[in-house]
């Protein structure tokens, strides 16, 4: 077997998830992984698809093309890259909250990236009137850092004035 | 100019003054994410401040507790009632929790919880199913409780409030734990 990423974006509409795995389910693909969301206005889908051996990614981009076409998307294939080999680090999740304005995403990841940081997981939403910016990271931290080092990094000045908590994946609760 | 005062009777307590409903502090107020000094003076404005808390909680359908920094006051009290809730079998009843601690802790339990200072959303929280608080209560005495499910993790939103933690510090996923809440239809 074969595995795959497979990138869709579009305008949202009924029946691009249907149409996308049931072309994938043609080629004998078996959805392994998928995350899916509405960014504004559009559709984006990232699924991890296993395929017999003799599949190829142009055979995925042939059999996707009618249902790609169709519906208006965009979509990107490619081989899936080997896990890395950090799977033993301390995961914690990030959350980061206040007021919205342009530079906050970057900010963190900024600050992560240079504490050897490595986000595994990131969604941000604005929600309530007036609108909230949340930004939610599950990161893996390197040996030596803890949950109170993860804070130190991110109250950079890039992230002033914004509300932050850390929670180690190892202590769950309180 | 005295305000006109209507009594009415609480149970056995007596009379008080009508439902004093303050405005409820909604984030981004500093307010909020302010750590609450303990209270020290448990006299005439502690029962005041009781008393506000529980008619702005009960103003609120469906709420089950309040802390004083939701009304904008930085000390450490929050009033907590599930009676009536049908997650809670034998609720405590109306209770002011003074100085709460979280002296015991027991099991974990994931459960959706809403916050009147955060009206948009509600979040998956995980919290311990069995607790033990010690508090005072209006008077000043020492008293201590065992909660569990769903008035224990009432109990711990509200203490989470005197320490500026709100439930947006508490989810593991934004993308699976936090939900815009429901448009409420009329009013």
């Amino acid at each position: 077997m074969s595995d795959f990423t497979v990138s869709i974006v579009g305008e949202d509409r009924p029946g691009i998830v249907a149409a996308v795995t049931g072309a994938l389910l043609e080629a004998g693909g078996n959805v392994e992984n998928c995350r899916a969301s509405i960014l504004a206005g559009s559709f984006a889908m990232v699924l991890a698809v296993q395929v017999p051996e003799w599949v190829t990614d142009h055979d995925i981009v042939d059999l996707l093309a009618p249902t790609v076409s169709g519906l208006g998307l965009s979509l990107g294939v490619r081989p899936a890259a080997p896990a890395h080999g950090d799977a033993g680090r301390e995961r914690c999740v990030i959350t980061i909250y206040g007021a919205d304005r342009p530079g906050i995403v970057h900010g963190a990841a900024s600050a992560l990236a240079a504490a050897d940081v490595n986000i595994v997981d990131l969604s941000s939403r604005l929600v309530g009137d007036p609108p909230i910016y949340v930004l939610g990271i599950e990161a893996e931290i390197p040996d030596g850092m803890d949950a109170g080092g993860l804070e130190r990094v991110i109250q950079c000045p890039a992230l002033a004035g914004l509300d932050m908590s850390v929670q180690s994946e190892s202590e769950r609760l309180l | 100019m005295p305000r006109t005062r209507r009594a009415r009777h609480v149970g056995a307590v007596g009379v008080r003054a009508p439902p004093l409903i303050r405005p409820v502090v909604i984030y981004p107020d500093r307010r909020l994410k302010t750590p609450c000094a303990p209270v020290r003076s448990f006299g005439a404005a502690l029962a005041r401040l009781a008393r506000d808390l529980e008619d702005t909680a009960r103003s609120f359908p469906r709420t089950t507790g309040i802390a004083a920094p939701q009304v904008g006051e930085l000390w450490r009290a929050c009033f907590v009632d599930c009676t009536g809730h049908p997650k809670v079998p034998e609720p405590h009843g109306p209770l002011v929790l003074v100085n709460p601690v979280l002296m015991h802790h027991s099991g974990a339990e994931t459960g959706r919880e809403g916050c009147l200072s955060l009206p948009e959303i509600t979040a998956n929280v995980e919290r311990p199913v069995e607790i033990a608080v010690r508090f005072r209560d209006l008077a000043g005495d020492l008293r201590e409780i065992e909660a569990s499910g769903f008035e224990a993790r009432v109990i711990l939103h509200e203490m989470d409030h005197l320490d500026g933690v709100l439930i947006l510090d508490r989810v593991r996923s934004l993308a699976l734990d936090v939900f815009p809440r429901k448009k409420r239809s009329g009013g």
